[in-house]
Order: C-alpha cells, then sequence, then structure tokens
C-alpha cells in the first residue's frame, strides 16, 4: 500500500491550491518543498524589518481564487484580509509629467478625454467589450482544462459565446488596444500592461487586452504580504491533514510500467504514492526528474521545444522616507513599439538597454499596508526590464553596475532624491530567481505565453504519457499569474476527480 | 501546361501574394508572423506534453 494518495512536488500557488482541494476531498495529501518558504513567486521574506514581496504584487481577476477557496469550503474575502488599491496606477513620463488612474471606469473617461477626446469616447465603448469576453473566459477556458482538441470543444460546447472571442487569440494585445485607441499618449497608459502577462504587445495574445479594463474591476493587496495567499491554502490543507515539508528537494520521480508512484528524496529516500502532482517546471519535471527514456519521441521533442518566458530582475528596496510616489504602481510611460522593440532587438542580441532608456514599474506595497515597514518608512519594489542571455557578460558581474545605474536614472528623473533615502536594497537577477526559486532562465511566467505555448500547445494538466502524473502551476494551462496559477491548481484537482478513483 | 508545370505555377503565386501580404503587414504583425512561423514545426511535439 502506497505511503500517500498524492505527493505534490513543489509549494507554489498551483501546488498548494491542488494539495489543499485534494485533502479536503478525504485524501492523504504530502507537499515536498524544495526551499524553506512556501509560495514561490508569491510569497514575502523579511528583512531588517522590511517586508519584501518576491515576485507577484498584488491580486485581481480573483474569480478563480474564489472558485479555489469556495471549494475548500470558505472564501478569499474570510482568509485573507485583502486591501483595494485605488488609484490603481501611475505612469510617470520621461519629461517627469505623471498620469494617476483611478479604479472609477467613469474617471478613467473623463483622464483619457482630456488626453484624446474621441479616445475618451471609446474607452466605454472598450470596458463594454472586454467587460463581455472577460466574463466569458472566466467562465470558461481560464477555469477548464485545455489539453486536447476534444476539451477546447467541450469548453466552446459549454459556453459558446466563447467563439465570439477565440479569434482573438490569433491577434494581438496590440490590435485590440489600437483599434479602441488613436492617441499614442493614450496607448502609453496601455502598453506597458501586456508584460503582465510576459509578452510585449506585439506577442501577447488579443485577449489580455483586457487587463487595462480588469484593473477597474478592483485590485488588492494582501496585508501582510502577498504570502498570506500561499499561507491561506497551507491552513486549509492542514485542517483537512494535508502534509508539508519544507527544504525537501525530489529527485526523481517513480514511473513504474509507465505510471507514477512517488518520488525520491534528496538523502536518496523513496515516498510511494498512487499519483503524483507537479508543481515544478514542467520541462524539468519532464527531462529531469522523470528523464528522456519514459518519454515518446514527438513528447520529447515537444518538451524540448518549450520556449522560457520572461525573466525578471527585481531590485528589494527599503527608504526611510516616504517615497514621492502616487500609486501602488508606478511604471516608466513606454510606447508599444519601444516594448516591442525590446524583445525584438535586444533580448535576441543580448545587449541591454542603457539605464535611461530602459522603462520598468516601481511597486509601492507599504502605499496600500504600512505594516510592511518600520514606522515612518516605506518598501519599494523597483523591476527595470530585463533578460537572462547577456552577450559578453553575465548577471553575476552586471547585476550590481545594472542596478547602480538604474536607481540613479530613477532617483535623477522621475523619483527624485530617492537614492538619498535608501536604507537598503538587495538585487535579484534572473539568475538568482533561478537558483533560488528553481525557475530556468529567471522566467516568471514559466514558458512564453504567446498562440503557440497557450491552452492545447502548453503542458497538459494531466500527463499525456504518464498515467497518475498532473501538472499544476504557470507552466500548465492557463499560465502564470496570481489567478492563474491557481486555476491551474483547481484544474488538476478536477482532473484527478475525473480520472481516478478517489 | 503538365502537372508539373501548374504546381511550381502555383507555388510561385502562391509565394508572391504571401509577400505581398507580407509587405503591407503592420510591423507588429510581422512581428508576431516572424515569431510564430519560428515555432510552427513544434506545435505537434507541443501538444503532445
Amino acid at each position: 500500500m502506497a505511503d500517500y494518495d498524492v505527493i505534490v512536488i513543489g509549494a507554489g500557488l498551483g501546488g498548494l491550491s491542488s494539495g489543499a482541494l485534494l485533502a479536503h476531498r478525504g485524501l492523504k495529501v504530502l507537499v515536498l518543498e524544495q526551499s524553506g518558504r512556501i509560495g514561490g513567486c508569491c510569497s514575502t521574506f523579511e528583512r531588517d524589518g522590511y517586508r519584501h514581496d518576491v515576485g507577484a504584487s498584488i491580486v485581481e481577476i480573483t474569480q478563480p481564487i474564489e472558485l479555489v477557496f469556495k471549494a475548500l469550503g470558505t472564501s478569499f474575502g474570510e482568509e485573507v484580509d485583502l486591501i483595494p488599491c485605488d488609484p490603481i496606477f501611475s505612469v510617470m513620463y520621461r519629461n517627469g509629467e505623471r498620469i494617476t488612474v483611478e479604479k472609477s471606469i467613469e474617471a478613467t473617461g473623463k483622464l483619457i478625454a482630456s488626453l484624446d477626446p474621441a479616445d475618451g469616447r471609446r474607452w466605454f465603448d472598450f470596458c463594454d467589450y472586454c467587460s463581455d469576453m472577460m466574463d466569458v473566459l472566466l467562465d470558461s477556458i481560464l477555469v477548464e482544462p485545455a489539453d486536447t482538441l476534444g476539451d477546447m470543444a467541450r469548453v466552446v460546447k459549454k459556453n459558446p459565446a466563447l467563439l465570439r472571442y477565440l479569434p482573438n487569440f490569433m491577434s494581438t494585445y496590440q490590435d485590440l488596444i489600437q483599434k479602441y485607441f488613436k492617441s499614442d499618449q493614450v496607448q502609453r497608459t496601455m502598453a506597458y500592461q501586456s508584460l503582465y502577462m510576459g509578452m510585449p504587445p506585439a506577442l501577447c495574445p488579443g485577449p489580455f487586452a483586457m487587463i487595462p479594463y480588469s484593473e477597474h474591476r478592483g485590485i488588492w493587496y494582501p496585508r501582510g504580504g502577498m504570502i498570506r495567499i500561499p499561507e491561506a491554502l497551507v491552513r486549509c490543507g492542514q485542517k483537512d491533514g494535508m502534509e508539508l515539508r519544507l527544504n525537501t528537494p525530489v529527485t526523481s520521480v517513480i514511473v513504474r510500467n509507465g505510471r507514477a508512484k512517488g518520488v525520491v528524496l534528496e538523502d536518496g529516500r523513496e515516498i510511494s504514492s498512487r499519483m503524483v502532482v507537479s508543481n515544478v517546471n514542467p520541462r524539468m519535471l519532464y527531462l529531469d526528474l522523470i528523464g528522456e527514456q519514459h518519454l515518446p519521441w514527438l513528447t520529447r521533442t515537444g518538451v524540448k521545444s518549450l520556449k522560457y518566458g520572461k525573466s525578471l530582475c527585481m531590485v528589494y528596496v527599503g527608504v526611510d522616507c516616504k517615497p514621492p510616489l502616487d500609486a501602488h504602481h508606478s511604471y516608466i510611460a513606454v510606447s508599444m513599439q519601444e516594448v516591442n522593440d525590446f524583445w525584438a532587438k535586444h533580448v535576441e542580441t543580448g545587449v541591454m538597454l542603457p539605464a535611461n532608456a530602459n522603462y520598468g514599474l516601481v511597486c509601492w506595497p507599504s502605499h496600500s499596508d504600512d505594516s510592511l515597514a518600520p514606522e515612518g518608512h516605506h518598501v519599494l519594489n523597483v523591476i527595470p526590464e530585463s533578460f537572462y542571455h547577456l552577450k559578453g557578460t553575465n548577471w553575476d558581474a552586471f547585476k550590481d553596475r545594472f542596478i547602480d545605474e538604474y536607481i540613479d536614472y530613477l532617483s535623477e528623473k522621475l523619483v527624485p532624491d530617492l537614492k538619498g533615502h535608501i536604507t537598503h536594497a538587495i538585487g535579484s537577477s534572473p539568475v538568482d530567481f533561478e537558483r533560488h526559486l528553481r525557475l530556468p532562465e529567471g522566467s516568471i511566467y514559466c514558458f512564453h505565453q504567446d498562440a503557440s505555448h497557450q491552452a492545447v500547445f502548453r503542458p497538459s494538466s494531466k500527463s499525456k504519457c504518464i498515467d497518475g502524473l498532473y501538472l499544476t502551476g504557470s507552466g500548465t494551462h492557463p499560465g502564470g499569474g496570481v489567478p492563474t496559477t491557481m486555476s491551474s491548481g483547481y484544474i488538476a484537482y478536477s482532473q484527478i476527480l475525473k480520472h481516478e478513483r478517489c | 501546361m503538365t502537372k508539373k508545370k501548374k504546381f511550381f505555377l502555383s507555388v510561385i503565386v502562391v509565394a508572391i501574394l504571401g509577400i505581398v501580404f507580407y509587405r503591407f503587414l503592420p510591423p507588429h504583425r510581422k512581428q508576431q508572423l516572424r515569431f510564430l512561423l519560428k515555432q510552427a514545426p513544434s506545435l505537434p511535439g507541443r501538444y503532445m506534453v
């Protein structure tokens, strides 16, 4: 008899969601996490009295999260104290001007009209279109398995309205934004959000153009830091007997007769189980933990062809004053073409933009939650645009200079005197994310999220070549991001209920 | 006209139409098309993962 019903490898949001849901269903669940902290990219750490978020910085589009907590017999609001963020973001132009965007759709309409009256009118049409598209996607493809063409047909049959929006997956974020907004200044307030999906506007699929609208349905910050979400999942899971072991790396998945039968730990011990849920990167899972010998040749080719997506470089900053910013998120205004060019020229050649031409995001979590820093102090997460493969250097040699130059530029031009008030700054390059979070190439969304890495072309939630193996996390459908990763946990759970005797 | 000639003629016509179509695409659509064409050979394998 197996030691556990289910072993979950990785305590990220996907692994914890499926683990807690399966435990709630009465299964004996063990979650194994290689690091000493839960949550993966959605986590928080403390340094000198300041609490910094590792990666994810806000929560929006909460329906998939609500779905998970509802299935656990509770609600998101009961488990996590959510602070609404309003204004939702601020745009910093390089000439020093700023625009602050409030949650209110009407106020934003007036703001856009002040930049371009015709675009101001079209803003309301854009909101109507995106509102309907968002409801349809959230009721269908974002919470259902999309492993096969049969799954896709079932999703469409269940919600035929999806047919109206499927062609958008072959258009781009830029197409949809430029269909509604003609002014360059207005487009500059909506270009950066495509990177929330890890892709530039030219490559990001059209449906994600709903993000500039979806933020107006609300964005929230969990009081105490983003780690409150995985902590809530662990709390719910442990009530139902879920076991969690930190600092326990898995070196391989035991496969016998084409079925996952358990795992081998770094110290050589074997733990057996009826099923395995993987929350690790699917390429790493199939090539390193399982081994190519268990994969048919076409699967092997497919696994190797998956391209890692956007890398993250982040600076965790503590300051001894209230920073001169206007919102939880502030980003440097950038045109769609500049973001596209960055990907087409700099990412491909490995030559980084100079600091004064770079763009990026400054996140100010203590604007929403002042408990994150000592009294009168604040925390900032500074996120310059970056990539993994550098030409002629490496991140260990390049990181400090890159971060210094970027902070200097912010301090001189956009966030006056920031540098003079910094109490500490901890840089984390794509290579650091790779080392500490086991994110190959520092890719926070795992693979690209373009049409060729979406739905049936993203690794399946139910393995197509190994029985009893289920996948969750940003490397599976519906992709990276807090709500979508939790949705993948729910999908893995529903696949197990459908295909296994529980 | 032989079958072989017809085939080559149709390939040439399709190629010319493709080039004309590509030339009139906006830059971001060209970038998307180039990216997707590079990924296209991998799709059957990805479907099996």
